[in-house]
């Protein structure tokens, strides 16, 4: 098991280089983390767009072209139909979103052509690091489906599961997190909880899964305590199923922005691996993206 | 209390919020409100709400407060289009005052969030709570609340009743 992101660089360090293409790469953030990804020995870089605004960057950045493969292309749209044409043909392991544009990014990964994925298989799986428990510890959804219904939270839980096993996590303990303990028959989030948590009892998800929960409760043994609740994943949490996105997107924010903790993740539900550049990550956790997506090809443990 | 309020909601909640500000001695409070705009669904009801909020400040149904621009922490840290480059570089001055949340499956979350990782990330965190617009102030701990922390939210309630009572309004 895979206690930090150090440990789960490191990890990824043990498999082979992948190829990952990244469309129009020109930023001071994008370059850094590709270039970053290649000196740790994780990519082989394919960068798609201007040749000679990509170098002049990359230079004034002080890196060089060493190791990467740049193929040329002055329309930032045509790099990012082109660089999904070359993971279409097999060429490349994995895509970076790089600079493109977020929504036209996932447009044209979901597009119906390329395979990639399906927007419905689709959510993302933040990581964040407990040092002080020695441990990681994952939110989802955190960027993709907005208003899941049940069906789409089996599915989110489902992809979160797959990225536990990444990192060496096995059945993990899941807490779907709620206003209360007690079922609320107006809060959906209470009602969602509480059919996972019957499914995983009766072995349809391979996870242990206890709600609804608070965060009190599901973060401290001593707090469910102090409730009278006596939960098997209190103070043990692997992963947190925020009910919606404006909960999921905003905790992440909160831990980042407000907590300081530099949170990683995964695109998860797709064919090969996709690497998003999302603004609640900082610079230094696309290396561990990246890394997570290493490890995902090396375990096969992709859609 | 509100598990998903209307705009007209919001507006009260802002309200009754920059009321306990006041007494707690802040003169204009930054309200930011928290959405999950991220570049991928203009659509949102929590956008939609913002700028309805916007709008009823501007036009005087909302007063003695400002509203940030922005729709996130990262709007209201780095603007629009901006990243965060060093995590150590974040200007806390930035931070809002009051954050309003969309509905209270956040809301929860946020005012326990501390819990989520209370040595790492959170420690020094504070939680106090009150209910207001009530009538009178109302004191709602959580079960899981220490003593000291229903302590400091009793005193919450008696400083409120304290300016109510001096300037005749109802908490």
């Amino acid at each position: 098991m895979m206690h930090s992101f150090s440990e789960i660089l490191a990890e990824a360090q043990k498999g082979e280089r992948r190829i990952m293409v990244t469309p129009n790469p020109q930023s001071k953030r994008v370059l850094t983390a590709v270039n970053d990804a290649r000196a740790s020995g994780l990519i082989a870089p394919v960068l798609v767009g201007n040749r000679n605004l990509i170098e002049k960057s990359l230079f004034a950045l002080g890196l060089n072209t060493e190791g990467c493969r740049i193929i040329n292309e002055y329309d930032p749209l045509q790099a990012l139909k082109k660089s999904i044409e070359i993971t279409d043909r097999g060429e490349a392991d994995m895509i970076f979103q790089g600079d493109a544009n977020i929504r036209e990014f996932l447009d044209a990964v979901t597009d119906e052509k390329s395979g990639i994925a399906e927007v419905g298989d689709l959510s993302y799986s933040s990581l964040f690091e407990l040092p002080s428990e020695n441990r990681v510890s994952f939110f989802t959804d955190t960027y993709i489906q907005e208003f899941p219904d049940l069906k789409q939270k089996v599915n989110i839980l489902t992809n979160a599961i797959s990225l536990a096993n990444v990192i060496g996590i096995e059945k993990p303990k899941i807490a779907a997190l709620s206003l209360v303990e007690m079922i609320n028959l107006n809060a959906q989030s209470s009602l969602d909880a509480a059919i996972l948590s019957k499914m995983s009892e009766r072995g349809q998800l391979d996870a242990i899964i206890d709600g609804p929960l608070d965060v009190d409760c599901a973060s401290s043994f001593e707090r469910a305590r102090r409730k009278g609740l006596n939960s098997s994943v209190s103070g043990k949490v692997d992963i947190y199923l925020l009910h919606d996105i404006e909960s999921g997107f905003s905790t992440v924010e909160v831990f980042t922005f407000l907590g300081g903790a530099g949170t990683a993740g995964a695109l998860m539900g797709s064919k090969i691996p996709v690497v998003l550049n999302l603004r609640f990550e900082p610079t230094d956790s696309i290396l561990i993206d990246i890394a997570l997506a290493n490890l995902r090809i090396q375990e096969g443990i992709l859609l | 209390m509100a598990i998903a309020p209307d705009f007209q909601s919001k507006i009260e909640i802002i309200r009754n919020t920059v009321d306990l500000f006041s007494h707690l001695g802040y003169d204009n409070p930054r309200v930011g409100v928290l959405t999950a705009e991220r570049g991928l669904n203009p659509e949102l009801d929590s956008v939609r709400d913002t700028v309805k909020i916007k709008e009823a400040l501007a036009n005087g149904e909302l007063k003695g407060c400002s509203i940030e621009d922005g729709l996130s922490i990262s709007d209201f840290l780095f603007g629009r289009d901006g990243f965060l480059e060093e995590s150590d570089k974040i200007d806390f001055s930035l931070i809002p005052d009051i954050f309003l949340v969309h509905n209270v499956e956040f809301g929860n979350i946020f005012s326990k969030i501390d819990s989520l990782s209370a040595e790492d990330y959170f420690s020094g965190w504070e939680r106090h709570g009150i209910i207001t617009g009530a009538g009178i102030p109302t004191v709602v701990p959580s079960r899981a609340d220490k003593h000291n922390t229903i302590v400091t939210d009793i005193a919450l309630g008696v400083l409120i009743a304290r300016e109510e009572e001096a300037t005749g309004n109802d908490a």
